[in-house]
């Protein structure tokens, strides 16, 4: 008989989701055990990996507060296998068996690799986990790089892009879309990003994929695109998008579609099971959608909620809301929201463009639902703010995109809240 | 049109090497005299538009400016001075008549800078004000012939009905400005310092913002010809009211306050429609002899029962003595005397600087005017016009006033640097503006500290120099010309004064 | 913990502030040379807005829950633990901007060091009062 052990709080999975949950955990719950099982061995934040591959980071750690007090277990190098959402236990790896009281599921998601001709062998690699940088680190290294192929001009490829630009490869980038960053850009605002690529020596290709790879032996050589034409090179990154990690929770009884599906408390079709991050699927807050968000600041949110909804008081979660930045070289982009509408929406866009920036923001019912920020990106977070809170725009619309906006346009009890109250809790 | 003959009054030198194109000056100048340039990282200068009021020297970081009165434009001549030809330049392209601000700035004598102050020695020692108490405290309003005292109980009884008085914790009042034609910050720094150390401020003739009305223990209300804002609830609010007949600055003329100045608040302040214009008559329609002011007098001491003190408000000019004498015998617990130093907002420059004469003397003279018909004692005296110091101060009242005014060195505690152009409502420093971008400017918490400050400063001051002449007590200074000496006076300008020349003995 | 508190009803917009911010924060520290000699030329973390008469300068408000701290994937948005100020590691920031995305008073900028990093209101270190209020002409910023 395998040991069994006892839990208050479960935590599966260890990385931001499972670092402020725990965190929310110990606001309400000063005592109770929090054991957190991973597959790593050690805490790292996964955003950071391209930054590391680019030098522009040393440390993979984050560096932030996690638990202040009453630090919680963590058993690294281990990982649940089986899990039990009604009867409220987990199977380890090592056979132990964990029950609990209310657990969370926040294990990520994983690269999607296709099924190419050749794409088994050395030389391909997805880029979301830290055995992948050292991987690809040493490969460059040790086979002395100088072209490599980046395929998929979403927003690991471009993460991807920037940190081997700043290693002095020749990249080509190469896209399915007819744009960069399909779901955050729009035409124009790719367009200035593929302008700065290019300066940085990047070469892209768009609306074309790869047919298949070639290989020497068990090197790769190049590859053949859809269109015909073929590349030479002897590394490729593949970064066509991640899913979440749900394979595993098959027979546990908590519902997954593409991720798993949880209610506004985060808590899956299991009572006393949570799921928050890059393994859950939540309601966009402007699409009313249902959708997988894998981005740092919703799994912030949505471990603190699950948190504090596991340690017993109430948190609702607002919806997700995708957002993200990109720079290369000076070109820097900030994309939030709904940046495409949909044709039949009634959305209104207001635009202001100018030498090497575009502003664009979309409006719907008076209310910005979405944007896009080229170069001039630093009052983003105040169009962003206004998002999140719902806050109608009819009182300073001539105002939206003017080069002096700021908090001083705002009608003045808003503001003043926002400056003078304790926080930005509005 | 055709080219002015004038040219720069200052001249702005911007050192190259320290200026760092920070935009400040140019942000700060209501004039448009600074100007960023477009292509260049520099700042450029309209020279002719500076009137030298030293608002973008103050805030310069790197000290990079210097503006200062341009040498050389008019060739030199005993006769026709640069003001002179200024004034005819001006006026021939005007037409019209020179406007000015704040007081009369000729060099005729400053009979302060003639007083010398006596001190202890040997026979009669001072005090040291550190170690013994002396007062300040003075008491403005009529004081009785004789007291009955009631002996007969424990404890000795006036029976005598005192009439009311002001008291001043220093002999220091500010004077009469308008919140029209200050700022209402700059009204705010006054009325907020009045009460911190326990004097007054004045409504001026603007009325009273109900802002002001918990201020009122410390406020003395005015009521002039344009009679603004003038009702019971601002009769009764304060600690004293004044009629104003003249004002030193501009004695016989009445005043006027542009529309453009009449805000909102001003317009609810003073009772007139937003916009208009607020015009002051030169003389009270319903006063043409001290028959008619003793009415007024009453009507005001009937609107608040007697409590409080009524003040009459002169200018210092040629018949000085006998109109307060006159204004006495009116019923005024206070007369209020404003020589020809005296500021305004706004004056015809040719009264402001030739209409009236210096306070020194008008005081001397209704001190002893009304010494001599034994009435002194029926209203105290407060004088304005041209108290620079503490030691102003205590010569005055050793010339015989009971306290003083002062405006413009309240003005210029606030930050006033004299420019002279109140008039034009663009006061850079924030005091004599309606204008929102520059009101705000005078942050009234700061104004109220720099007031107290100078207050307190002087207080001190006047507590050495009593000491000093071994006086524990203002009040028993008051009138005792004997501890000051003239010099360099003519013996009519003594005679004047009542004041011996330096050298003579008791 | 202390806070600049904002009287925007005082703000005469002069931007000394984020003049003498500028200086603070620069190579030298000293007024001339940070405006004349150093390249790039530091960034002020204080912003005056502007609108008709109104203006006041605007800081980082060092927000209880301050999202910028939270969604900062290294954790070089961090908060000192004694004084509260939140502010940004030069060393660990890698440029992602997450931070600037987050924070509703658009208040932490790009600048340019050795690399490009987030740049934001520090309070002057904590040491006594922030030049902005030490330096502020009509003390319409004050730090309580």
């Amino acid at each position: 008989m395998s040991e069994i052990i006892q839990t208050n709080y479960l935590l599966i999975g260890y990385s931001v989701s499972s670092w402020f949950a725990a965190q929310a955990i110990r606001e309400e719950d000063d005592s109770g055990r929090i054991l957190a099982i991973t597959e790593d061995d050690k805490a790292y934040s996964r955003p950071l990996l391209s930054y590391v591959l680019g030098n522009r980071s040393k440390d993979i750690a984050y560096f932030g507060e996690v638990v202040s007090h009453n630090p919680i277990e963590v058993w690294w190098g281990s990982s649940v296998i089986n899990l039990d959402g009604v009867e409220r236990w987990a199977e380890l790896s090592d056979g132990r068996k964990v029950e609990f009281e209310r657990a969370l599921i926040a294990t990520g998601a994983i690269p999607v690799f296709p099924p190419i001709r050749g794409a088994s062998g050395e030389g391909i690699f997805t880029f979301t986990h830290i055995d992948d940088l050292e991987r690809m680190s040493a490969y460059i290294h040790k086979e002395n790089i100088e072209n490599i192929l980046v395929l998929g001009g979403g927003f690991i490829g471009l993460k991807t892009c920037e940190a081997l630009i700043e290693l002095g490869l020749n990249i080509q980038l190469v896209e399915l879309a007819p744009r960069l960053l399909i779901n955050m850009t729009d035409e124009k605002s790719s367009r200035h990003l593929e302008k700065a690529l290019i300066k940085e020596g990047v070469d892209i290709i768009l609306e074309d994929t790869v047919e298949h790879f070639e290989r020497e032996g068990q090197k790769l050589r190049g590859c053949v695109l859809k269109s015909g034409r073929s590349i030479s090179c002897r590394m490729a990154v593949v970064a066509i998008g991640v899913r979440p990690n749900v394979a595993w929770l098959k027979g546990s009884g908590v519902q997954v579609d593409r991720g798993i599906l949880v209610n506004r408390f985060q808590e899956t079709s299991c009572p006393g099971v949570f799921a928050a991050g890059d393994v859950t699927e939540t309601m966009n807050m402007v699409t009313g959608e249902r959708s997988v968000t894998a981005i740092w600041p919703e799994a912030v949110i949505q471990g603190k909620i699950a948190g504090k909804n596991m340690a017993g008081k109430r948190d609702v979660y607002p919806g997700s809301l995708p957002l993200n930045a990109v720079e290369v070289g000076e070109t820097a982009l900030i994309s939030a929201g709904l940046v495409n509408p949909p044709g039949d929406d009634d959305c209104e866009i207001l635009v202001c463009e100018s030498e090497g920036s575009y502003q664009k923001l979309v409006l719907k019912e008076n209310r910005i639902v979405g944007l896009v920020f080229v170069k001039n990106i630093e009052k983003a977070g105040i169009y962003i703010h206004l998002l999140r809170q719902r806050i109608s725009i009819d009182a300073f619309r001539d105002k939206l995109l003017q080069p002096d906006f700021g908090i001083i346009s705002l009608p003045s009890n808003f503001r003043k809240h926002m400056v003078e109250g304790a926080g930005i809790e509005v | 049109m055709a080219k002015s003959l004038l040219f720069p009054e200052f001249k702005i030198d911007r050192d190259k090497e320290r200026c760092i194109s920070c935009q400040v000056c140019v942000r700060q100048c209501a004039n448009d005299v600074h100007e960023g340039s477009d292509n260049e990282d520099t700042v450029l200068s309209q020279e002719e538009n500076c009137v030298g009021c030293q608002r973008c020297v103050n805030l310069c970081p790197t000290n990079a400016l210097t503006v200062h009165k341009r040498e050389g434009g008019f060739r030199p001549n005993g006769n026709w001075s640069e003001q002179h030809l200024r004034g005819i330049y001006k006026q021939a392209e005007s037409g019209g008549i020179l406007l000015t601000g704040m007081g009369c700035d000729r060099s005729y004598p400053i009979y302060w800078d003639h007083l010398l102050l006596n001190a202890s020695q040997v026979t009669n020692p001072s005090i040291d004000p550190l170690r013994e108490p002396i007062e300040l405290t003075s008491y403005l309003g009529r004081k009785e012939e004789k007291l009955d005292i009631d002996w007969s109980g424990e404890f000795p009884l006036v029976q005598t009905r005192l009439a009311p008085q002001l008291e001043l914790k220093v002999p220091v009042v500010f004077s009469a400005m308008s919140y029209g034609s200050i700022s209402y910050n700059a009204f705010r720094s006054l009325a907020e310092a009045a009460r911190e150390v326990g004097t007054f401020c004045n409504s001026g003739e603007g009325g009273l913002h109900p802002d002001f009305y918990p201020y009122g223990d410390n406020i003395v209300v005015q009521v002039a010809s344009g009679r603004f804002g003038v009702h019971r609830d601002y009769l009764r609010v304060a600690a004293a009211v004044e009629i104003k007949i003249g004002q030193g600055a501009k004695p016989g003329i009445g005043g006027h306050l542009p529309g453009e100045k009449v805000t909102k608040e001003i317009s609810r302040t003073r009772k007139i429609p937003e916009e208009s214009d607020a015009i002051s008559p030169a003389p009270h329609h319903d006063i043409y002899s001290i028959e008619d002011l003793e009415r007024l007098v009453f009507a005001i001491k009937e609107a608040i029962n007697y409590k409080k003190p009524v003040a009459v408000k002169i200018a210092a000019v040629h018949n000085v003595a006998a109109i307060a004498s006159g204004v006495v015998r009116a019923g005024a617990d206070i007369v209020t005397i404003d020589g020809i130093r005296g500021g305004t907002g706004a004056a015809p420059q040719v009264i402001r600087d030739n209409v009236g004469i210096p306070i020194e003397l008008a005081l001397a003279q209704v001190d002893e005017r009304l010494r001599s018909e034994g009435i002194r004692h029926h209203s105290s005296l407060l004088i304005a016009g041209g108290i620079r110091s503490s030691a102003d101060v205590i010569k005055a009242i050793a010339l015989g006033a009971d306290a003083v005014y002062v405006g413009t060195a309240a003005l210029v505690g606030l930050g006033c640097h004299l420019c002279q152009k109140c008039y034009t409502g663009k006061c850079n420093w924030g005091i004599a503006t309606q204008d929102p971008v520059l009101t705000k400017r005078l942050n009234p918490n700061i104004g109220k500290r720099r007031l107290v400050n100078l207050i307190r400063a002087w207080s001190f001051e006047i507590k050495e120099m009593l000491g000093g002449m071994g006086v524990n007590a203002i009040e028993s200074l008051r009138g005792n010309r004997e501890h000051l000496r003239a010099v360099g006076l003519s013996k009519e300008e003594c005679a004047v004064l009542g004041v011996k020349a330096a050298g003579e003995g008791w | 913990m202390k806070k600049i508190r904002i009287q925007e009803e005082f703000c005469i917009g002069c931007r000394l502030c984020e003049i003498n911010c500028l200086v603070k924060h620069s190579y030298s520290g000293k007024i001339i040379k940070a405006f004349r000699e150093e390249s790039p030329r530091a960034l002020p973390r204080i912003r005056v807005e502007e609108e008709g008469y109104l203006s006041f300068a605007l800081q980082c408000r060092h927000c209880e829950d301050a999202p910028c701290v939270e969604n900062c994937m290294s954790g070089a948005m961090q908060r000192d633990r004694e004084t509260g100020t939140v502010f940004c590691d030069e060393e660990r920031c890698v440029g992602c901007w997450m931070c600037i995305m987050s924070c509703p008073l658009g208040v932490i900028k790009r600048e340019q060091k050795t690399r490009r990093i987030a740049s934001k209101c520090d309070l002057c270190g904590g040491e006594g009062e922030p030049v902005c209020v030490a330096q502020c002409p009509n003390e319409a910023l004050l730090y309580e």
